[in-house]
């Protein structure tokens, strides 16, 4: 039986099943177990491509990758070092710190549902999960190893062959084999329930009358974006937010300048764990990204016509914050004063 | 004469059609491409200085795709050429959806840093031809695909040094990274680092983009004999690739296609000039 990845029980009701035996997925005694992830009600089912399905060797082999600190530079950085489970994965910094001190230029997003998405980064610039996996490892405001290193440390391992040669019939660390487990792993990083979920579901008294006041708001100003059970459309937008050369946003990957501050409508699903907000993390709380909204924006060239004044009362704003915070799906952590 | 004398020298006319058949080459040819690399009207060799626009530069990494090769054939057939084995990938579509795509072109990656050996095209007709048609770059769906998919040896498997901008959808269909030469005093300069930095010697021009692959006609005749393997040997002058780039500013020393679509457009200028058919071995 695979073991449980090591932040389920902290963060998720995901729940996983290894169909150890094989029955459960209905595959044969013959074919390595795989997982199975269940997601919300609403969501579609896991994307797993074909050529890289769950097996359960292969993501607790991701799962060792994503923690592991042999993929930086001076083994200092893991990928879970801006991704931590506690945070959604995300990591409460405004921009992530990389190898030596190195800040990049943006905030680590959330890896909730990731599975989901079409596109990866802030930009929309990877397209799978596999081959997003070498923009951290590379970049040298990241992990800043090269790829070619990385293998020659893993194969160097006393234990890492072995665990390829488990999980992928043979073949050992390759950049195959190195994306595909890192992309395994992170597939099942899939939301539980929430309260919005299950007021969706009919459920009215998942909600307050605050949060059902503010959920009202959040359709009439915000869910034109924010849409559906991933509360995204995996849109680009530019919503209002001066940009500079220095990160033009989807500029960079169309070569559009049409696309300029153009930037990943993010899902909110567990938005209060991931502040702070924005593609470069200038707003500290949900309250300071309702501000912005609420004002329309910076004005900045290319502005989306969504963004616009709202005039939003002080009430009004608290209870789209409020149900923002039903987002999560963990009860939201107790503070302890001093 | 009868008809009887007439059947031996009847016998030895068709013996001499069919000989004469044999040597115009009706069997096909088992093509290869051998491309070579010059900078300078000299071979190329990483990491070593050449003359290119008026100053010195050296190339650490020269790597390009060619595809959709079609040999156009003197009796007007175009021979396009296939990949052997097409592989079958995953893909993102115009509609960002997720597909099963099929590889059936054949690429040919040269990275020239490495040294160049001839790539097969597999079996096309003898004849003369006027020339070829290819695109400089990786076409169409081809270039949405998931790389570590692809097998190992594909050329559109992940390479070291990278010809897939990671961070961005899409391959690098010709990639230059080296050193230039900026304060005139004969030898390169190192990079400082920071991109058209006015003060750096580093020379990184990596040019990809849907719109930017590059088709290249060469009129250029050729005659495949037949019924053996030939070479059709061709060369690449990697300095033409960049002939008219202003090599004193900062930012045609530094391009990664976002934000310098011009020098882009003066690299696909120069494509077709880059390339010479040399002949058949």
């Amino acid at each position: 039986m695979p073991r449980v990845p090591r932040w389920c029980g902290c963060l998720l009701a995901a729940v996983l099943v290894a169909s150890a035996s094989g029955c459960d997925s209905g595959g044969s005694p013959e074919e390595p177990p795989e997982v199975s992830v269940s997601v919300p009600e609403g969501f579609a089912p896991l994307p797993v491509p074909v050529q890289n399905p769950l097996r359960a060797d292969r993501v607790a082999l991701g799962e060792r990758l994503f923690f592991d600190p042999i993929l930086s530079r001076d083994r200092s950085v893991s990928c879970g070092s801006c991704h931590l489970p506690d945070l959604a994965f995300s990591d409460g910094r405004a921009r992530s710190v990389g190898v030596g001190g190195a800040t990049g230029l943006r905030n680590a997003p959330s890896l909730l549902n990731v599975a989901y998405r079409p596109t990866l980064f802030w930009d929309g610039g990877a397209l799978f999960l596999e081959s997003q996996a070498l923009v951290p490892l590379e970049d040298p405001h990241e992990m800043d190893l090269p790829v070619a290193d990385a293998l020659d440390r893993l194969r160097q391992h006393p234990e890492y062959p072995a665990l390829f040669a488990e999980a992928f019939e043979g073949d050992g660390p390759s950049i195959q084999t190195l994306t595909y487990a890192l992309a395994a792993f992170q597939r099942t990083l899939v939301s539980a329930p929430t309260d919005f979920d299950r007021f969706r579901n009919g459920e009215t008294a998942a909600f307050s009358a605050t949060e059902r006041a503010g959920f009202a708001l959040f359709q009439q100003h915000c869910a034109s974006c924010h849409a559906g059970p991933q509360l995204t459309t995996d849109g680009f937008e530019n919503n209002g937010i001066v940009v500079t050369d220095e990160d033009p946003g989807r500029e960079r990957i169309t070569f559009s300048e049409t696309d300029r501050g153009t930037f990943r409508v993010p899902s909110l699903r567990a938005v209060a764990r991931t502040a702070p907000y924005f593609h470069d993390g200038r707003a500290a709380t949900l309250a300071e990204v309702v501000d912005h909204y609420d004002r329309g924006g910076e004005g900045t060239p290319g502005q989306s016509p969504r963004v616009r004044p709202l005039r939003l009362q002080p009430d009004e704003k608290a209870a789209i914050v409020a149900f923002l915070e039903t987002l999560d799906d963990r009860p939201a952590p107790v503070h302890t004063l001093p | 004469m009868t008809l009887r004398h007439l059947a031996p020298l009847g016998a030895l006319l068709l013996a001499l059609t069919l000989t004469a058949c044999d040597s115009n080459s009706n069997e096909p040819t088992d093509l290869r491409l051998d491309l070579s690399a010059t900078v300078d009207g000299a071979a190329f060799a990483a990491g070593q200085p050449f003359a290119v626009n008026g100053t010195t530069g050296q190339l650490d990494i020269a790597q390009l795709y060619l595809s959709g090769i079609t040999l156009l054939h003197e009796d007007g057939r175009e021979i396009a050429i296939l990949a052997e084995t097409p592989i079958t990938v995953r893909a993102q579509d115009e509609n960002e959806a997720e597909i099963q795509h099929t590889v059936t072109e054949q690429y040919v990656f040269a990275n020239a840093a490495a040294g160049l050996s001839p790539v097969s095209l597999g079996e096309v007709p003898s004849g003369r031809y006027t020339g070829l048609r290819f695109l400089l770059g990786v076409d169409g769906l081809d270039n949405r695909i998931a790389p570590g998919d692809a097998p190992d040896d594909h050329p559109l498997a992940p390479k070291d040094p990278s010809m897939h901008w990671n961070w961005n959808a899409g391959y690098v269909f010709l990639r230059f990274d080296g050193l230039l030469d900026i304060d005139g005093d004969g030898t390169v300069d190192p990079s400082t680092g920071t991109p058209r930095d006015a003060a750096s010697g580093q020379w990184r021009m990596h040019v990809g983009g849907g719109t930017n692959a590059q088709t290249v006609t060469l009129n250029q005749p050729f005659e495949l004999s037949g019924g053996a393997m030939e070479d059709l040997q061709m060369e690449v002058d990697l300095a033409a690739f960049v002939s008219g780039l202003d090599f004193s500013d900062a930012s045609d020393r530094w391009c990664m296609t976002g934000g310098c679509q011009d020098v882009v457009d003066t690299v696909k200028g120069n494509a077709s000039s880059a390339f010479t058919v040399l002949g058949v071995q």
